[in-house]
């Protein structure tokens, strides 16, 4: 993923000088992946990384450049450039299918939580400029289409957008209460609580990777806090729903993750055996033994009452 | 009987979720609705308007028609809010269809001046939207790159195209190997298919 490195190896007389440039490229790449995950296993709208955006824009721009600049002169020019041109292609591709992504992600977001964001001014301070603009038009266009169908010939007090009462409300909120997995990314010293119990304390390692049920989200206050001040700590790197769903019944609810160490699971041939070993913090109770673990990567594992199942 | 339009109003929306195209818009339907809610409105305003009896607990029968009279009100309020809601159910579907439209470039007419006005609207705001990333494509797969080169099939004759890589003369039946980025819209339109 690295298109900086391979750009200063054919660039070698720039070598030295291109390094600190080429470790930034990476570091904002690594940004921008991170970024990516966390905006499409939210359930809500995540703030919008503007500096990010515009430096890695700007570098796309180069490249995008350098390409249009070389292939030009293909012909002439002696034949490394042609791979070397590939490979930045390929590159620029997948950034551009990242912040596609991300963009598209936030679009789909908006446009389906509109009223909420709409009425909450923190939401609305988490869009860019161009994204502000976009969801204003929209619910502009939206609004005037179901006046002139129908709306207007109703009463006034049936025409409202964003009426909650009824047992039906108009507004679709995010779901703050499902499931993510994250990873740790920073060791955070003081040990969290998740849920309303004092015991409900877990201290975040760095390398673990974690299911965090419904608390993560929820609205009560230290822990929407807790993902703000933490967001930089941790990331989310994986959101499921089945499993989310079999964790979240009643006797998961205030229980922490249970978080095993790699080094305690062996494998033995046709399933995944889970050993209880050093370094080992398991919290929960109600048959699931869960692994998870490695810098990167996330197996994870659960026992089922058929044995064990294993799911990458 | 009332309500019996919305519940055919969102038949048509469960089929229209399944279509490629916009089926046409169920003028007759919605205005069959409009129609109902407005009976109900004045059944409504109507039982409101009339002075409520003062509670009397000797009088049987005046307290029996205090609550027929609610009652009324209260079925026909409820029975307008669903006709409301089945309308906005509808119409939201077909918005989110038209907004696939201007996405993905599909040109399809559109019967209703009004659903033609939104999408006019939509596209303006989402050329709005592309002009601040010009150097990405915004309309591109949602899928992660694979490779940068593609092998591809004319299905019509298009002619000649120029690419950095040089140019195609795209033929019925014709195949060559071409940048994925250069060809992408062809594929779209229907002149090229990636094999």
């Amino acid at each position: 993923m690295d298109f900086s490195d391979i750009f200063a190896e054919f660039d070698q007389s720039k070598r030295a000088s291109r390094h600190d440039n080429s470790q930034e490229s990476h570091n904002d790449l690594v940004l921008l992946q991170q970024a990516w995950s966390n905006e499409r296993l939210s359930p809500e709208i995540l703030e919008y990384e503007h500096d990010l955006l515009e430096r890695i824009l700007g570098k796309l721009k180069q490249k995008i450049e350098f390409v249009e600049l070389n292939s030009m002169e293909i012909q002439s020019s002696h034949n490394d450039i042609k791979i070397t041109l590939m490979i930045i292609e390929s590159e620029i591709e997948r950034v551009s299918f990242l912040i596609r992504s991300y963009l598209r992600t936030r679009l789909s977001k908006i446009d389906k939580y509109t009223m909420f964001i709409m009425n909450s001014e923190d939401s609305v301070m988490k869009l860019s400029e161009e994204e502000t603009i976009y969801m204003d038009s929209h619910l502009r266009s939206l609004t005037k289409l179901y006046n002139n169908l129908f709306l207007k010939h109703f009463d006034e007090s049936l025409q409202k957008l964003d009426e909650t009462g009824g047992g039906a409300s108009m507004i679709d909120e995010p779901d703050l209460q499902k499931p993510v997995f994250i990873q740790v990314v920073e060791t955070i010293e003081d040990p969290i609580r998740f849920g309303d119990d004092e015991n409900d304390l877990v201290r975040l390692e760095k390398g673990i990777a974690a299911e965090v049920s419904e608390l993560w989200w929820s609205k009560s206050e230290s822990s929407v806090n807790l993902f703000n001040e933490e967001l930089d700590s941790a990331f989310v790197i994986e959101g499921r729903g089945a499993i989310g769903g079999r964790l979240g019944g009643e006797g998961f609810r205030n229980e922490l993750i249970p978080i095993l160490d790699v080094s305690s699971f062996e494998s033995n041939g046709a399933g995944v055996d889970v050993g209880v070993g050093d370094g080992l913090l398991l919290y929960s109770s109600d048959g699931f033994k869960r692994l998870v673990i490695e810098k990167g990567f996330c197996f994870l594992l659960f026992t089922s009452s058929s044995g064990l199942a294993a799911e990458i | 009987m009332y309500g019996d339009g919305g519940i055919k109003l969102i038949n048509e929306a469960k089929r229209t979720q399944h279509l490629e195209i916009l089926p046409r818009f169920q003028d007759e339907m919605v205005r069959h609705i409009i129609n109902e809610t407005k009976e109900l409105q004045v059944i409504a305003s109507e039982t409101s308007a009339e002075p409520l009896h003062n509670p009397d607990p000797s009088d049987q029968q005046q307290t029996q028609e205090d609550r027929r009279q609610k009652c009324l009100q209260f079925i026909s309020k409820l029975a307008m809010r669903r006709n409301k809601r089945c309308l906005l159910a509808y119409e939201r579907l077909r918005s989110e269809k038209m907004d696939h439209m201007a996405w993905n470039n599909i040109e399809a007419p559109i019967q209703n001046h009004h659903e033609e006005e939104y999408l006019r609207e939509y596209e303006s705001n989402l050329i709005n939207f592309k002009s601040a990333f010009i150097d990405l494509d915004l309309t591109g797969p949602l899928v992660p790159p694979k490779d940068i080169f593609i092998e591809v099939r004319g299905l019509q004759n298009v002619g000649l195209i120029q690419t950095e890589y040089g140019a195609f003369d795209v033929t019925e039946s014709s195949r060559f190997f071409a940048r994925s980025t250069d060809v992408e819209r062809l594929i779209q339109q229907g002149y090229l298919e990636k094999i």
